[in-house]
C-alpha cells in the first residue's frame, strides 16, 4: 500500500481531514455513507494519481460546522478545502455514493475546481418507493452494497455506524430523491463519468440515466457482476476504467492497445 | 389450470444432402459443398419455411451451426432476414444465435432488425451451442455459462437502455453502445435458452424463460422439463407449457409403410452421415468443464454413442421421430404431449436427404390431417 499522509485543513466553521498518496495528476475523493474506506481501489488510483481523500463534514475526522446544513452546504466546506490542498489548482474529482451526490453539487456549485468528474453508484436519486438504508438489517444492507462479500471490507461498528446515519440524516434531511440537483444537473461542465454495478442492490443503476440525460457531457457505464460497492466488487477493472477515463477524457470510448492521454 | 394452446414450430436445420459417403470427422471439409448446387437448395427450403407459414405452422425456426454439412446456417439470422420477408404471420424463432461465441452487441442489433423487418415476430434464442461450435470460433467453451450469463444481461441492456452505454464486463467490454433499431416487442422479444444440461435448466428457472431440448428422447425431455417444473415450484411459481420446446423430426405418408420407407433412409443419413462424424470433436470439448455437473457429461457422451445404432424404429420408440400415417402421428403426438408436458412441437420434416416434394407433401398432409386433430390437446 501508498504511504499515507493526512492533515487537517479549515473551511469556514469545518475542520475537513484529508488522507493523501501517490504521485500524479490530483484526484479528490469523496467516500460513501459508511466512511472512508481505503482499499484495493484506492491504492490502484495511488498508482497513477495523487489521491486525496476527504471525510465529508461530520465524518472520520471532519467536523460538522453548523454552517452545514444540507449536501450543497457540504460541498462548499470541501470544496474549499480541495482549494487549499490544491493550492487553486484544478483536482479530478471521484465520489461514491453519498459521495457521489456531494461531487455533484460541488461540480454544480464549483466548476473551476473540478477537472474530470466520476460518480461511483451515485445517490442522489434513490425512487421514493424504496425502503430506507436504516431499515436494513446489517446483513441485508451488506448483501445489498456488496456482491462478492469476500472482498468487502469489514463491518462497521454498530455505534459509528448508527452516527454516519445521523450525518447523513441531517445532510439529506431523509430526501432520497434530490430533485434540486436533478434540475441542475446540466450546469455541470466536467466531463462526467457515471458508474452502476448491474447488482446494485440499493439503487436501481437505470438511475444512471438520469445523469447521462441531463450532464452536458456524460458517460453511463454498467460494471457487470457488481453491487452497490463498485470499487470493492470489481477493483481492477474499475481501476482501469476510471483511470483510462481520467486520462483520456471522452477519447476513453476508442478502444487503445497502448492508451494515451488525450 | 387451462394450459396455452400447443405451439406448432418449423424447424429448419438446412442439411446439405448431397454427400457420397459419410465424412470422417467434424470439421467436414468443405470441398464437399458443390456451391452451384446451393442456390437451389437454398431456394427450396427456404420455400418450405414460406409453406410453413401458409400452412399455419407457428413458428418458423433457424438454428446455426458450423464447419458442416449438418446445417447450412452459420448465420440464422441471414435466413431469418429472408424470413420476414416471405411469411407474414408465424413467429421467427431464432433458436438461435450462439450467443456466448458472437458478438452480443451484434446479437441484440440483429434480433432487433428481424423484430423490427417482421412486425414484432421474433422469438429470440439464446443459445448456448454444441460442443463443436467452441472449437468453430475459438472460444474457450469452459468460460461457456459465464458468457451466455454476460452476454444476455447485455443483450437485455442493449435492448431496453433508452441512452448510450458502457459495458464493463468479465468477458465483453463495450464503452459505448447504444443500438438501432430497438425490438418493437416490449418490453422485449421472448428467450428461450438450449434446456440440455442442468446448469441451462438452473439458469432459464432463475430468469423465467423457457427451454428447448433438441435430439433427445421424449424420456429425456420429460426428465429435463420435470427438473424445470420442480425448481420453479420450489421458487414458487407454476410454469406453463409455452416455456418448453422440443425437437421431433416429422415425416407424414398416406400409409404407415409408405411414411417409414419413405423416411429410413433420410434417417440415417442424418445420423450416419450428419451427426456421428461429430462424436470426437463432441467428447474433446466436453473433457473439460464445458459441463458443471459430471452426470451431464455422463449422458452427453451417452446420448452422442447411441446415435450410431439408431434405426427409424427405435426413433419412433424413443419419440425423436412422428412417422406414419395422418392416425399414427395423431396417436403419436397425443401419446407424447402428455407425457414429455411441452407445449412446443419443433418439428423438422426436411430430415437428411428427404427431397423436396416428399417435404412439401408430408407437410401438407400434417396441415390437413394431423393439425386439427390435435390442435386442442
Amino acid at each position: 500500500m501508498p504511504q499515507q499522509e493526512e492533515g487537517r485543513v479549515t473551511a469556514g466553521d469545518c475542520a475537513i481531514a484529508w488522507h493523501a498518496a501517490g504521485d500524479g495528476p490530483l484526484l479528490a475523493y469523496l467516500h460513501g455513507a459508511g466512511g472512508l474506506r481505503w482499499g484495493r481501489a484506492l491504492d490502484g488510483f495511488a498508482e497513477r494519481f495523487r489521491v486525496v481523500a476527504f471525510d465529508i463534514p461530520g465524518f472520520g475526522g471532519s467536523t460538522l460546522g453548523d454552517s452545514v446544513q444540507s449536501i450543497p452546504d457540504a460541498a462548499d466546506a470541501l470544496a474549499a478545502a480541495m482549494e487549499q490542498v490544491a493550492h487553486g489548482e484544478r483536482m479530478h474529482l471521484m465520489g461514491t455514493s453519498l459521495g457521489g451526490r456531494t461531487a455533484a453539487w460541488l461540480a454544480v456549485r464549483h466548476p473551476q475546481r473540478v477537472d474530470r468528474l466520476v460518480l461511483e453508484s451515485p445517490a442522489a436519486f434513490r425512487p421514493p418507493d424504496a425502503p430506507p438504508l436504516s431499515s436494513f438489517p446489517p446483513d441485508e444492507l451488506r448483501r445489498r452494497l456488496y456482491g462478492n462479500p469476500e472482498q468487502a471490507p469489514p463491518t462497521d461498528d454498530p455505534a459509528v455506524r448508527q452516527q454516519q446515519f445521523q450525518v447523513m440524516a441531517r445532510l439529506t434531511k431523509g430526501v432520497g430523491w434530490d430533485s434540486e440537483l436533478e434540475a441542475r444537473l446540466g450546469e455541470i461542465e466536467a466531463p462526467t463519468l457515471v458508474l452502476f454495478g448491474t447488482q446494485d442492490g440499493l439503487i436501481p443503476p437505470e438511475m444512471g440515466r438520469i445523469y447521462k440525460e441531463r450532464i452536458p457531457q456524460a458517460f453511463l457505464t454498467y460494471v457487470y457482476q457488481a453491487a452497490h460497492a463498485i470499487q470493492w466488487d470489481r477493483p481492477d477493472a474499475f481501476v482501469d476504467l476510471v483511470s483510462d477515463f481520467l486520462e483520456r477524457g471522452e477519447a476513453f470510448v476508442v478502444p487503445r492497445a497502448k492508451a494515451t492521454a488525450g | 389450470m387451462s394450459q396455452p394452446p400447443l405451439v406448432f414450430s418449423f424447424f429448419h436445420l438446412m442439411a446439405w444432402p448431397y454427400l457420397e459417403q459419410p465424412p470422417a470427422a467434424w470439421p467436414v471439409a468443405h470441398r464437399l459443398f458443390d456451391p452451384r448446387r446451393g442456390p437451389r437448395l437454398y431456394g427450396e427450403y427456404l420455400d418450405q419455411m414460406a409453406l410453413a407459414d401458409e400452412l399455419g405452422f407457428d413458428w418458423v425456426g433457424c438454428n446455426e451451426h458450423h464447419y458442416t454439412s449438418y446445417g447450412l446456417m452459420a448465420s440464422p439470422t441471414v435466413i431469418g432476414g429472408a424470413l420476414t420477408q416471405r411469411t407474414r404471420r408465424a413467429k421467427i424463432a431464432m433458436l438461435g444465435s450462439l450467443v456466448p461465441l458472437n458478438n452480443p452487441v451484434r446479437v441484440a442489433e440483429e434480433y432487433a432488425m428481424l423484430d423490427v423487418m417482421s412486425g414484432g415476430r421474433l422469438v429470440a434464442g439464446f443459445i448456448r451451442g454444441l460442443p463443436q461450435e467452441y472449437i468453430a470460433y475459438g472460444v474457450d467453451p469452459d468460460e461457456s455459462y459465464e458468457r451466455l450469463a454476460e452476454a444476455w444481461d447485455l443483450i437485455l441492456r442493449a435492448w431496453t437502455e433508452p441512452e448510450p452505454f458502457g459495458w464493463e464486463g468479465k468477458h465483453y467490454r463495450f464503452r459505448t453502445v447504444s443500438i438501432w433499431p430497438r425490438p418493437l416487442q416490449e418490453p422485449h422479444p421472448p428467450i428461450f435458452i438450449s434446456g440440455g444440461s442442468s446448469d441451462s435448466v438452473r439458469l432459464a428457472v432463475e430468469r423465467r424463460v423457457g427451454i428447448g431440448v433438441a435430439l433427445a428422447s421424449a424420456e429425456i425431455a420429460r426428465a429435463q422439463f420435470d427438473s424445470y417444473r420442480a425448481l420453479a415450484r420450489a421458487a414458487g411459481w407454476e410454469p406453463t407449457r409455452d416455456l418448453f420446446f422440443w425437437d421431433q423430426a416429422v415425416h407424414v405418408a398416406k400409409t404407415d409403410v409408405a411414411a417409414r420407407e419413405a423416411f429410413r433412409g433420410p434417417t440415417d443419413y442424418f445420423y450416419r452421415y450428419l451427426l456421428v462424424p461429430t462424436r470426437r470433436a463432441n467428447e474433446l470439448v466436453i473433457q473439460g468443464g464445458y459441463y458443471h455437473d459430471p452426470a451431464d457429461r455422463e449422458r452427453r457422451l451417452q446420448r452422442v454413442r447411441q446415435r450410431e445404432t439408431v434405426t427409424l424404429e427405435s426413433e419412433i420408440e424413443q419419440g425423436r421421430a412422428l412417422c406414419g400415417s395422418p392416425d399414427t402421428v395423431v396417436e403419436q403426438i397425443r401419446r407424447w404431449v402428455p407425457y414429455v408436458g411441452h407445449g412446443v412441437l419443433n418439428v423438422r420434416f426436411q430430415v437428411g436427404t428427404m427431397p423436396h416434394d416428399e417435404v412439401v407433401a408430408s407437410m401438407r398432409l400434417f396441415a390437413t390431417e394431423v393439425l386439427p386433430h390435435v390442435r386442442d390437446l
